[in-house]
C-alpha cells in the first residue's frame, strides 16, 4: 500500500484512553497543534475494567490532576452515580475519594471535551508505524503512519496504547488477538518501538464478568452505604456529585473455591499460555484461591455500570477460566444462584515498555521526542494513566515549543512519586499507586492538592487566570483561619473545662489558644465551635483545612525537615554524560543500573534498587574529585 | 573524611605497632603486586604467581640493601579483605625493620593507608556491612579479651541480625497498617489499634535492651567507671593500692589522708576499671559542704559502679552517702576481715545485697572481686553471642528508633490516626536501616502482597 502524505502536527498522541485524553488536552491547551489517533472514537475514555474513579491514593492523583488543570476530576464529578470518602477515621492524610461512574456518559463527556478543544484533532486510525529521523546524532521521532497509509509528520509523540498494544485475550482454552471490551488490538507498532531501541516487555491484567442486574438477588447481599454529602474531586469548579445508584457486597464460599480448584488446569494462567506478568494488587480469583487457601471467603462487589444500562460489574472476580467454569463458580455465590452474564471475564496480555528507559519527564532515553504514558509505562489504573498522560502531554508540548521540561518532585505530589518510582525503581508487575508508596504522605493529602499544585499548573500554563485567582483567595482564607486558631485564646470558663473533661482531657487553668486545644488528640475542631462562633461563618472546607494544618503541625514539620534533607542530595547534580565505568569502587551492579537509568542527581541515584549506600558514598567522592579537577 | 581514592594503592602495618614476633605489612590496590615485586626477591615472582599462594624470599632496597626475610601472601580481587588485589608481607616484627620496609613500599608507588582505610575499602567494595565495619574498628582497638569477643560478635553481624529481626517485625506491622489504609474495603484481617499497639511492646523492650548494651559495651571497652566510697580510714586507699599493684594513694592510719582525687586505670582479671578514690569527699557528713568538692561529686555521679568500702564493726557512712550509693550499681566490700569479724549489720545487707568480705592487706577475698563486680554492673549475663551497640552513632540511631516506636505506640493506643502511626513506623524503620547501612526500599509493599489477599 503506497503511503499518502497527510497533514503535520506538533504533537501526536497515540491512544484515546485516560492517558491519551489528558496528554492531548494538555498539549493542545498549551497551544501546540495536537493530533489524537485512536482505534475507535467510540472507545474514548472507556472504562473496560471497574466503573469507578478514585480510591486510595488514586483519589489523590485525581485531585492533583485537577489542580494542574487536567480533565479527569471534572469529568468524574459530572458523571458520578455513587460516591464514598474511604478511610474516614484513619487520619486525614489517607482519606481517599472514590466515585462510581456512569461508564457510557463518561465516555460521551470526554469525547465531546476532546472534540471541542481548540488546537486538537481527534482521528480514528490505527497507528502502524513510527517514523524516525536523526537529530544532532540522536534518533528522534518525526512522524507516524496509519493502517490506511496516511503519513502524518510531527515533532513529538506520546505513546498511550494501554492494553491495546499487541493485546491478546484469554478465556479458558480460547485465545485471540484483541483489545479490551471486544475492541481490536494495535498490531505492528511494537516493532517500530523496538526499532527506536525501547525495551519491550509483556504484562497481563484481567477483568471480571458483567451480569444482568435483575438476575441477582440483592436481598441476600450487603448494601454499601454511600456518603450522605458526596464530595467532588474538582476543588474549584465542581459539579456537585449525587448518589443515584447502589453498590452491594457478596461473598465467595468453599463451594466456589472448590469449583476453581477443580478447574485450575483449564486456566491459561496455570496452563502456561499466559506469559505476561499480572498485577499483584489485583489478582484473579483463581490466584486468590491458590495463594491464600486458608481464606474461607473473598468479597465480591456488585457495581452498577450506569443509569442507562442494566449491566453490573462483579468487582473482585477477575478470571481467565473457561466460560462454563465462570458461570458454575458464580452460581455458588449466595444471591447469584440465578445469575445471567452479559460478558465473560477475560485476561488480557499486552506489550509495554520498561519504564527505566524513560526520563522523569516521561521522554524516552532512547529516542528524542518520544514520550510514554499509562499502561505502556508499566502502570495500571485509569488515574495513574491520566496522571502520566498529563505530564507526557505537558512535556511533549514544551519540547516542541523549545521550553524547559517539567518534572514533579516526590515531595510535592503523588504524580511525582508515581513517576519517580517508575523511572527510578522500575516495575516488576503493573504498578498501582498506594499511599504507602509516598514517604511524604502527611504533606501530600488529597485535601490540599490544590494548595500544592495550582501554582505549578499556573506556571506551566494549564491553570486559567480565573482559577488561579480563586486559588489565591482560598489560600489566603486558610492562612487567615490558621492565624485565628493560633491567636484566639479561650478563658478557663466552666463551659470550656466541662467540655474538656467530658472529652477525657485535662481542664485549662489559665486558658489556652484554640490551636493549643486542637493539638490535643482527644479534641476536634467541632468541639471548639461553640467557643469560637466566628468559625461558623467561614467556608467548611477552609476550616477543615486549617484544622488539619494546626493539628498535624508537629508531624508536618517533621516531614518538611525530611524533604529538606532529601533536597540536599538532589542538589548534587550528576553530569549528563558521566562515565560510571571509570569510577573504581562502584560495584558492577551499580555501574550497570546507573549507566542505564542515568539519574540526574545523587538523590535519585540513591533510590535505585541495587545501588547501595556504599555505592553512593563512592559516587559522591568521585563527583567531588571531578569538581576539584575542573576547578 | 579522608579523601577515599580507590585508584591509589595503599600500604600499612596491619599488626599492632611495637616489637612483636611478627609484623604483617598489607598492601592493597591495583598496583599491589607490582609494588611488592619491586622489593621482593625469591624463587617466585609476585606479579606472576597465582592468588592465595605464599612465596618465601627477601626484601631489598633498590640499592640492594637487604631489609628482611619474609613470606609473601597474594590475594586477588575480589577475594581479599578489602575486595581489591592485595599482598601481605610477613616480616620480623622489629619496628626499625617494619619502618624501613614501609618506606620502600611508599617509594615503590604505594601511599600510606590512613586510619581504617583497609576496612573502608572493604565497606566500599561491599565486602562487609556498616555495623560489621564498626565491629572491626572496635576489634582492632580492643584492649582485652572480652572486648575482643564483643567486637568479634559484631564482626560476625550479630547487631545486623538483631536489627534485621526488629525491622522484620516492624515491617510486618507496617504492612498491616498499609493494607488497612490502602485496601480499606478488603477483607484484611482487621487488627484493632490496641492489638497493633500491643505488638510494639516487645519491640520496644528489645530496643531498650539493645540500648542497655551500649553501657555494657562501653564498660568493657573503656573500663568501668568505679568510685571507691567509704568512711575515712576504712581502707579505700589500701584497696586501691592492692588493685593497682603500686602505691597510688598515700596510705596512712590517719583518717582523711587522701585529699585529692586519685585515679587509676587497672585491669582486674578480664575487666578494666577506671578507679577513683573519693576519700576527700566523705570527710564531712554535711552534703552541702561536700558539694564544694564538686569534681569528686561529679565523678561519683558519673560512676558506673560504686565500691562501698566499710570496715566490719567500724564506722558506717552517713545515711546521705549510703542513699547515694544505693542509686547506682554498688558492691559493698567489708574490708579488714583480717582485723575484725563482726557480724554484718542486717539493715545494710538488705540495702546492698551484693557484698564481699575482703582484706586489702592480705588479699583475702580479692579473687572473687571481679565476679562480684560483673554481677553488680550486670556484665555476668552479657555473652559474646549478644548484639551490642559499640559507638555513639549506633546508640543514637537505636535511641531515635526507640523514640519513634514509642510514639507509634502512643498514636495507636490514644488517637487511632493510622496516617501518623504509619509515618512514625516509617521513621523507626528508616533509623534502623540507616543503622545497619541498608535501605528500606519497597520491603513494606512486598510484605503487603505476600501476607494479605488484597485485590480490588
Amino acid at each position: 500500500m503506497p503511503a499518502v502524505r497527510m497533514e503535520d502536527y506538533d504533537v501526536i498522541v497515540i491512544g484515546g484512553g485516560h492517558a491519551g485524553i489528558e496528554a492531548a488536552l494538555a498539549s493542545a491547551r498549551l497551544g501546540v497543534k495536537t493530533g489524537l489517533f485512536t482505534l475507535s472514537l467510540d472507545d474514548i475514555g472507556n472504562m473496560p475494567c471497574n466503573p469507578s474513579i478514585g480510591g486510595t491514593a488514586k483519589g489523590h492523583l485525581v485531585r492533583e490532576i485537577d489542580a494542574l488543570g487536567g480533565e479527569m476530576g471534572r469529568a468524574a464529578d459530572a458523571n458520578t452515580i455513587q460516591s464514598r470518602m474511604l478511610n474516614k477515621g484513619k487520619g486525614p492524610a489517607v482519606y481517599s475519594l472514590r466515585a462510581q461512574i456512569d461508564r457510557a456518559t463518561y465516555h460521551l463527556h470526554m469525547k465531546q471535551v476532546l472534540e471541542k478543544q481548540k488546537n486538537l484533532t481527534v482521528k480514528q486510525a490505527e497507528v502502524k508505524k513510527l517514523l524516525f529521523c536523526e537529530k544532532e546524532g540522536k534518533k528522534a521521532v518525526c512522524g507516524i503512519e496509519t493502517h490506511l497509509g496516511g503519513v502524518y509528520g510531527c515533532r513529538a509523540v506520546v505513546i498511550a496504547t494501554g492494553t491495546y498494544l499487541a493485546g491478546r485475550i484469554f478465556v479458558g482454552e480460547a485465545s485471540y488477538a484483541g483489545g479490551p471490551d471486544g475492541s481490536l488490538a494495535a498490531l505492528g507498532l511494537t516493532e517500530s518501538l523496538m526499532e527506536a531501541g525501547i525495551p519491550i516487555r509483556r504484562f497481563k491484567t484481567g477483568t471480571p464478568a458483567r451480569a444482568y442486574a435483575d438476575s441477582i438477588d440483592y436481598s441476600r447481599l450487603e448494601k454499601q452505604i454511600p456518603d450522605e454529602e458526596p464530595e467532588p474531586f474538582s476543588l474549584l469548579f465542581p459539579s456537585i456529585p449525587e448518589n443515584k445508584m447502589d453498590c452491594y457486597i457478596a461473598y465467595t464460599n468453599s463451594e466456589t473455591h472448590k469449583v476453581i480448584q477443580e478447574n485450575l488446569h483449564r486456566s491459561p494462567l496455570y496452563g502456561g499460555q499466559i506469559v505476561g506478568i499480572g498485577p499483584r494488587y489485583c489478582p484473579s480469583i483463581e490466584d486468590k484461591v491458590v495463594r491464600f487457601p486458608e481464606k474461607e471467603r473473598h468479597q465480591v462487589f456488585v457495581e452498577p455500570m450506569g443509569e442507562r444500562t442494566e449491566e453490573v460489574y462483579l468487582q473482585g472476580l477477575s478470571s481467565s477460566l473457561p466460560i462454563d467454569v465462570q458461570e458454575k463458580l458464580l452460581r455458588t455465590i449466595e444471591g447469584f444462584e440465578e445469575i445471567r452474564l452479559t460478558r465473560h471475564a477475560y485476561a488480557i496480555e499486552y506489550d509495554c515498555c520498561d519504564p527505566l528507559s524513560l526520563a522523569p519527564t516521561l521522554e524516552s532515553l532512547c529516542c528524542e521526542g518520544l514520550y510514554g504514558a499509562g499502561q505502556f509505562n508499566g502502570t495500571s489504573g485509569y488515574e495513574e494513566a491520566a496522571a502520566q498522560g498529563l505530564v507526557a502531554g505537558i512535556n511533549a508540548a514544551k519540547k516542541v515549543q523549545g521550553k524547559e521540561q517539567v518534572t514533579f518532585p516526590r515531595s510535592e505530589s503523588y504524580i511525582g512519586t508515581l513517576i519517580d518510582d517508575l523511572v527510578t525503581k522500575g516495575v516488576q508487575d503493573p504498578y498501582r499507586m498506594m499511599t504507602s508508596r509516598s514517604e511524604y504522605r502527611l504533606l501530600l493529602r488529597q485535601d490540599n492538592a490544590d494548595l500544592r499544585l495550582t501554582e505549578k499548573g499556573y506556571q506551566i500554563g494549564l491553570v486559567s487566570e480565573e482559577r488561579y485567582q480563586a486559588f489565591l483567595q482560598r489560600k489566603a482564607e486558610i492562612e487567615e483561619t490558621v492565624r485565628l486558631l493560633q491567636t484566639t485564646g479561650l478563658g478557663p470558663t466552666p463551659e470550656l473545662n466541662g467540655m474538656l473533661e467530658q472529652k477525657g482531657t485535662a481542664p485549662v487553668k489559665n486558658g489556652a489558644t484554640l490551636a493549643d486545644l486542637l493539638r490535643r488528640p482527644q479534641i476536634v475542631l467541632a468541639d471548639l465551635l461553640p467557643f469560637a462562633p466566628f468559625l461558623e461563618e467561614k467556608e467548611k472546607r477552609v476550616v477543615a483545612e486549617a484544622e488539619i494544618m494546626v493539628k498535624y503541625d508537629g508531624y508536618i514539620q517533621h516531614q518538611l525537615a525530611a524533604v529538606e534533607r532529601a533536597k540536599k542530595m538532589e542538589a548534587r547534580v550528576i553530569p549528563e554524560k558521566f562515565d560510571y565505568n571509570k569510577i573504581k569502587g562502584l560495584r558492577l551492579e551499580a555501574i550497570e543500573k546507573l549507566s542505564k537509568i542515568r539519574p540526574e542527581n545523587v538523590g535519585r541515584a540513591a533510590r535505585i534498587s541495587g545501588v547501595s549506600p556504599a555505592d553512593i558514598a563512592v559516587l559522591l567522592l568521585a563527583l567531588e574529585k571531578r569538581e576539584e579537577e575542573n576547578r | 573524611m579522608q579523601p577515599f581514592d580507590p585508584e591509589q594503592t595503599i600500604a600499612a602495618l596491619a599488626t599492632p605497632p611495637g616489637n612483636g614476633a611478627l609484623g604483617v605489612i598489607r598492601i592493597s590496590g591495583k598496583d599491589s603486586f607490582r609494588v611488592g615485586q619491586k622489593l621482593f626477591k625469591g624463587k617466585k615472582n609476585l606479579t606472576e604467581m597465582t592468588g592465595y599462594e605464599a612465596a618465601y624470599g627477601h626484601l631489598y632496597t633498590p640499592e640492594g640493601k637487604k631489609l628482611d626475610e619474609v613470606v609473601a601472601l597474594k590475594f586477588v580481587a575480589p577475594k581479599s579483605y578489602t575486595g581489591e588485589d592485595s599482598l601481605e608481607f610477613y616480616c620480623h616484627g622489629g619496628s626499625a625493620v617494619i619502618s624501613s620496609v614501609l618506606t620502600e613500599c611508599y617509594k615503590a608507588g604505594a601511599r600510606p593507608a590512613s586510619a581504617g582505610e583497609f576496612t573502608r575499602r572493604a565497606l566500599m567494595n561491599g565486602k562487609i556491612s556498616l555495623t560489621q565495619a564498626e565491629g572491626i574498628a572496635a576489634l582492632v582497638s580492643a584492649e582485652n579479651r572480652q572486648a575482643a569477643d564483643l567486637a568479634l560478635a559484631q564482626r560476625e553481624g550479630r547487631l545486623s541480625k538483631e536489627l534485621e529481626e526488629i525491622c522484620d517485625l516492624l515491617t510486618d506491622l507496617k504492612a498491616h497498617l498499609a493494607a488497612l489504609i490502602d485496601f480499606p474495603e478488603e477483607d484484611v484481617p482487621m487488627m484493632d489499634c490496641d492489638a497493633m499497639a500491643e505488638r510494639l511492646l516487645p519491640l520496644q523492650n528489645r530496643l531498650r535492651a539493645l540500648l542497655d548494651t551500649y553501657d555494657s559495651g562501653q564498660m568493657i571497652r573503656y573500663g568501668i567507671k568505679t568510685a571507691l566510697l567509704g568512711p575515712p580510714n576504712a581502707g579505700k586507699s589500701s584497696l586501691m593500692n592492692r588493685l593497682c599493684g603500686e602505691k597510688k594513694s598515700i596510705v596512712t592510719p590517719i583518717p582523711g589522708t587522701t585529699r585529692d582525687l586519685v585515679e587509676a586505670h587497672i585491669r582486674l582479671d578480664d575487666l578494666q576499671l577506671q578507679l577513683f578514690d573519693t576519700a576527700g569527699l566523705t570527710e564531712t557528713d554535711d552534703p552541702v559542704e561536700a558539694m564544694g568538692v564538686s569534681l569528686a561529686l561529679e565523678k561519683l555521679q558519673q560512676a558506673q559502679l560504686i565500691l562501698l568500702v566499710l570496715e566490719a564493726g567500724g564506722e558506717l557512712l552517713p545515711e546521705k552517702w549510703l542513699s547515694l550509693a544505693e542509686k547506682k550499681p554498688a558492691l559493698l566490700l567489708w574490708n579488714k576481715t583480717d582485723a575484725s569479724l563482726a557480724e554484718v549489720p542486717k539493715e545494710l545487707a538488705e540495702r546492698f545485697p551484693l557484698q564481699q568480705k575482703i582484706s586489702a592487706l592480705t588479699g583475702e577475698g580479692m579473687s572473687e572481686l571481679s565476679l562480684r563486680i560483673k554481677e553488680a554492673v550486670k556484665l555476668h549475663n552479657l555473652s559474646s553471642a549478644q548484639a551490642v551497640l559499640l559507638n555513639d552513632r549506633q546508640r543514637d540511631g537505636a535511641y531515635r528508633a526507640l523514640t519513634a516506636v514509642e510514639e507509634t505506640h502512643t498514636l495507636l493506643s490514644e488517637t487511632g490516626n493510622f496516617d501518623l502511626a504509619g509515618v512514625m513506623l516509617d521513621a523507626a524503620l528508616e533509623e534502623l536501616y540507616a543503622l545497619s547501612g541498608k535501605r528500606a526500599d519497597d520491603a513494606v509493599i512486598d510484605r503487603v502482597f505476600e501476607t494479605f489477599c488484597v485485590g480490588k
